[in-house]
């Protein structure tokens, strides 16, 4: 079209928009011919204009919060099912057991064993510092740092999605272009994380209340309930500081759940030395609000102070940096794809691999901290006789005592080793979501291949995520005493679960191929093994509960028939799950 | 007057100089033209302007105000479309809209409701199964909506069928009548052409050249075809003349403009028959810079 045409077709707009009225100029910049007539003024021309202040005015530091209602909101509104199936969940995660608990206590004898357990340091490293021999205190041991746990991972997702994945996925590009302040986004995550933990806090509470137990009161409920808020609070600070650092979304999540994972570990370490380095971490500071014992407040405090200053930092940085940007320098790539990357396999492995790198140290490093503090294990089964019979009935001598233990080890650990091959395998959907898949599938790229090789490094993991566990405890183990246990009995008993583990990515597998709606079932189920593993033999379960773990299939004693028919079905799954995957229909 | 004024604008991402010093003026109640290949550096410009990034050094001021310093203030007065709209999968695309007018405190459904129906845009869809161009007209619909000073246009038109495309044109065609002021990048230069008043070249983090149509086209060559009987071939001696071709009568060739008297000394004693001059298009125009910039 030439411009005549164009000026043409200016002319002759239709009706309803040459009714508006003039955009709100301030009188410098109004050209004059643009005014409009006001005899013919529609009512909304009496609006006020959009801005009065006068040019150049400097910004009050309240503008970089403008907009925080809204986003507030905005953020419950995304968030409406999320949050409440977020906040049910953890808190009856923190109340479940306190029946069962109650009622293991009530007999002398299991008290007793209970009690003596407890005192066990690995015990002691998994769960935290007994402070009392009440129900109260025992069940603070057993559940607060778990709980404390889940809700700094909690935390760290709200904070992260609602953060700097917003900014990674372009979402946050018009809001920054609106008239929202810098920081008003990250204040309003605040608000609402911080309303989230009061909120997990005050259920809590008020769970125990109602639950009515004796030796378990209000007071110490509330210390309890808010010793977790506050851990929650402390990592979803976290997660807004490391968010202000990296550049995607990826690696503020994993860059966070690695520092939980670390103050984890410290806890651990600090906690069995009895030393203050559990200080350091907030697991360990929450631990020691002491509930139905002491009922300190300081720990709750301490948390809220260590929150507010990485908020602090966080709010410093998000005013200086550009949106979009991390501070941290973000490498560029290779300019060439390596010669490597030139199959499927090679690309999935390619998409994984930083997550597999992760896990294995992760994992190493678990196998690691129980190998160190194997020796106190040891002294503490030859001293002990009552503990004996918890975790086998007629076992006297140590050795199979202790081998009797590294597999109950094991066995929790292989929860950790199942989340990571589920999620391998659920990498290949997240790829689909994502929309990256539809480019790759149209090229000469087989849909079958694909899932498979994200299905075989995934089987490859099962096994090598078994022997960074068997190595780091071995590794560890000597380098603190001469009877460390063998090589091959750590390798033994942490690869005896892999066949468990085919079966997690047989069901991953099966989810991706034929039902990708469903995929958080994979995730439930992987909860409900890690709950059943730490505290299926405190409570009287049907037998078909407890059978519903693969892991339970292959606990030590299992037939060969039974192991060689887990790894089948797993097998199996996978081969539903390939044939399943080439049928359905691609999302994008 | 004077809406935006950039001088000397620099930035760099890690070792990528995106931007060089580069200028930019544009005046109230203009369409001002933004373009130049991928990677020149105008989204990067747009967005210091909208006070996403921090230049490294140079000065930007809209309506005089400071774009990073008086973000949250310059923003009630401003729209903004990106080319790659980006949203909420689970939300709708009205909710959208409603949040984004909410943020700006425009209460006002009417235009909203009215652009609605001339985008031919369904709200009530999870933005998730929104196609490119739909997710498109969300950040149409809310900026022509917000009844705005100057709209901040990069590509806004990707993705969006010609029939949308024409809409698009009005809505920009009523922001001018209203008095707001346009800034538009984009790929599709005959928009540009028929749109934009005045326009700037960018490539390589520096404006190459701006000015409207006619100054552009000024230091170029126009394309001159003729019919005649006669023998011209001594055009070819001619200082300015390019690309001359004789084919029978019919004769082509292109010319400098500030060589036209010249050539009509020339042909002045000679029979024509048919003369035909036509100005370089915006893409010539844009070919002839890019390949020069490279
Ligand atoms: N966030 C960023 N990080 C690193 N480099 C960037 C970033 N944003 C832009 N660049 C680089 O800056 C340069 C200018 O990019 P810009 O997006 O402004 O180009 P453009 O003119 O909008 O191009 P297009 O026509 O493709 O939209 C490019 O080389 C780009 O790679
Ligand atoms: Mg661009």
């Amino acid at each position: 079209m030439s411009s005549s045409q164009a000026s043409n077709q200016r002319a002759t707009q239709r009706q309803p928009a040459a009714q508006r009225p003039p955009a709100n100029q301030q009188p410098t910049t109004q050209p004059p011919t643009t005014q409009p007539a006001p005899a013919t003024q529609p009512p909304a021309a009496q609006r006020p204009p959009a801005n009065q202040q006068p040019a150049a005015q400097r910004q009050p530091a309240s503008q970089n919060f403008a907009g925080f209602t809204y986003l507030v909101r905005f953020i419950l509104r995304r968030d409406r099912f999320y949050l409440p199936c977020w906040l049910i969940g953890l808190a009856s995660m923190a109340c479940l057991y306190v029946p069962e608990m109650n009622a293991f206590l009530g007999s002398e004898q299991s008290a007793q064993v209970l009690i003596e357990m407890t005192k066990n340091p690995a015990m002691i490293a998994i769960m935290g510092i007994p402070y009392g021999h009440e129900v109260g205190p025992l069940y603070a041991q057993f559940m607060l740092v778990y709980t404390a746990l889940t809700v700094g991972i909690f935390n760290i997702m709200f904070v992260v999605r609602h953060t700097r994945k917003d900014e990674e996925e372009g979402r946050s590009e018009i809001l920054a272009s609106l008239p929202v302040g810098r920081s008003a986004s990250l204040l309003a995550v605040t608000t609402v994380a911080l309303a989230a933990n009061i909120l997990i806090g005050i259920v809590i509470t008020a769970i125990f209340a109602a639950l009515a137990i004796e030796g378990m009161n209000v007071q110490g409920a509330l210390v309890f309930g808010f010793a977790i808020a506050a851990t929650g609070l402390t990592y979803a600070g976290l997660a807004a500081l490391i968010a202000q650092l990296c550049s995607t979304a990826k690696a503020t999540t994993s860059s966070s759940l690695i520092i939980l994972g670390v103050s984890y570990l410290i806890r651990a370490y600090g906690d069995m030395q009895d030393s203050s380095i559990a200080l350091l971490s907030p697991l360990g500071v929450a631990q020691r609000v002491q509930a139905w014992a002491g009922d300190k407040l300081w720990p709750i405090a301490l948390l809220t102070i260590e929150a507010a200053l990485l908020l602090l930092c966080a709010f410093v940085l998000i005013s200086r940096r550009d949106s979009a940007a991390g501070l941290l320098p973000a490498k560029d790539g290779r300019r060439h794809a390596s010669p490597l990357l030139s199959n499927e396999l090679a690309l999935a492995w390619r998409l994984t691999r930083s997550t597999c790198i992760i896990w294995l140290g992760g994992l190493f490093t678990f196998g690691a901290m129980f190998g160190l503090i194997f020796p106190e294990m040891v002294s503490f089964f030859e001293t002990n006789d009552l503990y004996r019979q918890i975790i086998g009935i007629g076992i006297t001598d140590t050795d199979t005592l202790i081998r009797a233990f590294i597999d109950f080890l094991m066995l929790l650990t292989t929860v950790l080793s199942a989340v990571a091959v589920c999620q391998v395998v659920e990498k290949c959907l997240a790829e689909e979501r994502r929309g990256r898949t539809e480019q790759l599938y149209s090229k000469s790229v087989s849909k079958v291949t694909m899932l498979g090789s994200y299905t075989l490094i995934a089987l490859i993991m099962a096994v090598a995520l078994q022997v960074a566990l068997a190595l780091g405890a071995y590794l560890a183990a000597s380098t603190v005493t001469d009877s460390a246990p063998t090589l091959k009995l750590l390798l033994t008993s942490a690869l005896r679960y892999t066949p468990a583990l085919i079966v997690f990515v047989g069901l991953t597998a099966i989810l991706v191929g034929l039902a990708p709606k469903a995929i958080a079932t994979i995730w439930a189920f992987l909860v409900y093994n890690f709950l059943l593993l730490y505290f299926g033999n405190l409570i009287k379960l049907p037998n078909l509960v407890k059978q519903l773990s693969p892991m339970t299939w292959v606990k030590p004693g299992a037939s060969t028939v039974v192991v060689a028919c887990t790894c089948l079905l797993g097998f199996f799954g996978v081969a539903v799950a390939l044939t399943s995957y080439r049928r359905r229909d691609i999302w994008g | 007057m004077a809406v935006i004024e950039a001088h000397g604008l620099k930035k760099r991402f890690g070792k990528t100089q995106a931007l060089d010093g580069t200028d930019l003026t544009v005046n109230a109640g203009e369409v001002y033209g933004f373009i130049g290949p991928n990677g020149a550096g105008k989204s990067t410009t747009i967005r210091i302007l909208l006070g996403i990034i921090q230049a490294d050094s140079g000065s930007a001021q809209i309506f005089g105000q400071d774009v990073w310093r008086d973000a949250v203030s310059l923003h009630r007065r401003m729209a903004y479309v990106p080319g790659d709209v980006n949203l909420w999968p689970n939300l709708t695309g009205g909710e959208v809209i409603d949040l984004y007018l909410r943020l700006r405190r425009n209460t006002e459904r009417r235009y909203r409701d009215e652009l609605i129906e001339r985008f031919d845009f369904d709200p009530s869809k999870k933005c998730g199964s929104y196609s490119k161009g739909n997710r498109q007209k969300v950040a149409l619909v809310a900026a022509f909506s917000a009844n705005a000073d100057l709209y901040v246009l990069d590509e806004p038109t990707s993705g969006l069928d010609p029939l949308m495309e024409v809409v698009f044109r009005q809505c920009v065609a009523e922001a001018i009548e209203r008095g707001a002021t346009v800034l538009l990048s984009s790929h599709i230069l005959s928009e540009v052409e028929q749109l934009c008043d005045r326009i700037s070249i960018i490539a390589q983090g520096r404006i190459i050249d701006s000015g409207s149509m006619a100054e552009l086209r000024h230091l170029t060559r126009n394309h001159i075809s003729l019919l005649t009987s006669d023998d011209v071939s001594g055009l070819a001696d001619l200082a300015g003349v390019f690309n001359l071709s004789i084919e029978g009568n019919r004769v082509s060739f292109d010319m400098d403009n500030n060589q036209t008297s010249q050539m009509l000394g020339f042909l002045a004693g000679k029979q024509i028959e048919h003369l035909n001059s036509s100005p370089p298009t915006l893409e010539e125009l844009f070919m002839s810079h890019y390949s020069g910039a490279l």
